[in-house]
């Protein structure tokens, strides 16, 4: 594995004229997973000077800027020793060459209960237009931006240069770039990082350590390594679980034992107001004709898994929660279940982002669901702990709002 | 056009040897003058549609074998260009439809399949075997469409009914989600296969009442 991870000491760094370098930096810079006092930093380096990454406030200059080392064509730096719920731009240096400038917000500190607000999306296929990553792009008001999975359509790939190609020609587009650059990303991946279907055991231990390495190597996220399930926090507004939904398949389970009980616990003992569970697969039962031929590749499919953590949740009246996921081609807003188990509970689907609309002859709709559309999309969740309600709004590549649901 | 598609198929369905005399004379304006026309007496004479058995038929000139077979090609490619016709008039209101509101709508991707079925009924029934003047000589074009229509009538009626489940589906599916689907995936079922069938059965068909 050729990710670096730098050293998270903090120097001082007075600041220098530097030239903005593409070739250096060819798919620009990008964030990932904020707390509460840092981030991690992520760029594609080809140089051979030393490489430093630069931080600083985003109301300040740069020449107060904190300095980093950092190492490896695809540099990974953990800063920390930041301050809560404030806005931070960086950028790396290596010489007299400077990549792209990024931004990001550390979390709201534990104890506090602020408003927040995330994008998310999904499915962003190579070669449709990535008008909607473009408008996302141009929010400056999110916290973090969810990406569900099928960020690359990999399903050609089979070495790791191979998969590292087909990462590379969708981030080194003005879309992915801006957007990367703009706001933190929490991701997870779905099937098509590896291959179509992608279910654990259905590709080569080969082929599919490859592709772990191209996400790990493409992606800030704080792990590095299969698990890759983990939470995210937002002060005590809200808490983000991160699922893998693909890789960890075993039947009858949907997700590993470990996963299960790491998810069951961490959710009993949240005290955030809100709980965002980024499944990169739908929950929500879509037991219809037209749907259910592909039950076997999401929670459906695996009953045992689906109504453990329902029930979970249910049993121990967490609430807050919303689950949100892709995967389908289509933006979908409805609850969990028609009756019974999850009835209570609430699904978003966001994106797809750039894709062929799902070609279902009928989509969601009452009594179980209350919105859906295969627009490509990205959208906006507004957590807000005081009315105690998710406003989901869809937006279009022309920034139309689509949809907007009170949760 | 799909009243007059629906009474012709009705019509065919149901005639006899009985209705079928009473078709003779109303063969291709080339082939009337060596017979002498009767008046129609009923409207599914005036159609044209009855069984070419009774009819008197002119002299037929064969063409050569090579422009039989570039007529035959040109069936093949009307029948071909007929069904790209029909799925682009259920295909772009749906399309459009999606466009605007993002999400399809069951009956506008079903209702539509009414004018599309009507016009290639009425496009295989009326302009199609005259493709085969193209070929030359002196074809017997009434024999021709009277054999093909003798094929494709029962998945023309299929074709109807799978329409007609699909609508019912899709009225269903207002109503709530998942509830008309069956029906709808029956209905889009029997379209398909009734629209192959009908187009293969037209192909073969004509072929064979034009050769003979």
């Amino acid at each position: 594995m050729s990710i670096a991870l730098a050293s998270t000491a903090l120097v001082r760094c007075g600041g220098q004229p530097v030239n903005e370098a593409p070739a250096e930096f060819p798919l620009g810079v990008a964030s990932g997973d904020p707390s509460a006092d840092g981030a991690i930093l992520w760029a594609r380096y080809q140089g051979s000077e030393a490489l430093k990454v630069l931080v600083w406030r985003a109301t300040a200059d740069a020449s107060t800027a904190l300095e980093l080392s950092a190492d490896g064509p695809y540099a990974r730096v953990e800063v920390v020793g930041l301050d809560p719920g404030t806005a931070y731009r960086f950028a790396f240096v290596a010489g007299a060459h400077r990549s792209p400038e990024g931004r990001f917000r550390t979390a709201p500190p534990a104890g506090t209960r602020p408003l927040v607000r995330f994008g998310a999306t999904s499915c962003a296929k190579y070669g449709w237009p990535f008008d909607c990553l473009a408008r996302a792009a141009e929010r400056d008001d999110l916290d973090a931006f969810l990406m569900l999975g099928d960020t690359v359509y990999a399903d050609e790939a089979g070495t790791l240069a191979q998969y590292r190609d087909v990462w590379a020609r969708s981030f080194v587009l003005p879309a992915f770039q801006s957007l990367r650059a703009r706001t933190a990303l929490i991701a997870t991946w779905d099937d098509h990082e590896f291959d179509n279907n992608f279910g654990g055991d259905n590709v080569p231990p080969e082929r599919r350590q490859a592709a772990e390495q191209a996400f790990f190597e493409h992606m800030p996220g704080r792990v590095t390594a299969r698990p890759i399930w983990r939470s995210v926090r937002f002060g005590d507004t809200a808490e983000v679980f991160v699922l893998d939904s693909r890789s960890e398949r075993e039947e009858p389970r949907y997700i590993s034992a470990a996963q299960m009980q790491w998810l069951k616990a961490a959710l009993s003992a949240s005290t955030a107001k809100f709980k965002v569970m980024m499944s990169s697969v739908p929950i929500a039962s879509y037991a219809v004709p037209f749907f259910q031929p592909f039950a076997d590749d999401r929670w459906e499919g695996f009953p045992q898994s689906r109504d453990e953590i329902l029930r979970h949740i249910d049993e121990q009246q967490i609430g807050g929660v919303l689950w949100v996921a892709g995967d389908f081609h289509l933006a979908c807003a409805g609850r969990v279940s028609a009756k019974g188990v999850g009835a209570n509970q609430y699904e978003v689907l966001v994106g797809p982002a750039a894709q062929m609309p799902n070609l279902s002859p009928s989509y969601p709709s009452g009594p179980q669901f209350d919105w859906s559309s295969g627009i490509n999309n990205y959208t906006e969740l507004e957590l807000d702990p005081e009315r105690g309600t998710i406003r989901a709004r869809w937006f279009d590549g022309r920034g139309r709002a689509l949809y907007t649901r009170d949760i | 056009m799909l009243a007059i598609a629906a009474t012709a198929l009705a019509l065919s369905l149901t005639a006899g040897p009985a209705a079928s005399d009473a078709g003779a004379g109303l063969d291709e304006a080339g082939t009337a003058a060596a017979s002498a026309p009767e008046p129609a007496t009923d409207a599914s004479a005036a159609l044209g549609l009855l069984s070419d058995a009774g009819v008197a038929r002119s002299p037929v000139e064969r063409p050569g074998a090579l422009r039989q077979t570039g007529a035959h090609l040109l069936f093949a490619a009307g029948v071909v260009a007929s069904s790209l016709l029909a799925v682009g008039l259920v295909y772009l209101p749906a399309r459009g439809y999606f466009d605007v509101v993002g999400r399809p709508e069951p009956l506008v991707g079903t209702i539509t399949f009414v004018p599309a079925g009507a016009l290639k009924i009425a496009v295989s029934y009326w302009l199609l075997p005259e493709l085969y003047r193209a070929g030359g000589g002196t074809p017997d074009i009434e024999a021709t469409r009277q054999t093909m229509w003798r094929w494709v009538r029962w998945p023309a009626l299929t074709a109807a009914l799978g329409v007609v489940a699909c609508i019912v589906g899709a009225a269903l599916e207002r109503e709530a989600f998942g509830r008309g689907q069956l029906l709808m995936a029956v209905g889009f079922s029997g379209v398909a296969l009734s629209h192959t069938a009908f187009d293969i059965l037209s192909i073969v068909a004509s072929s064979y009442g034009y050769r003979h």
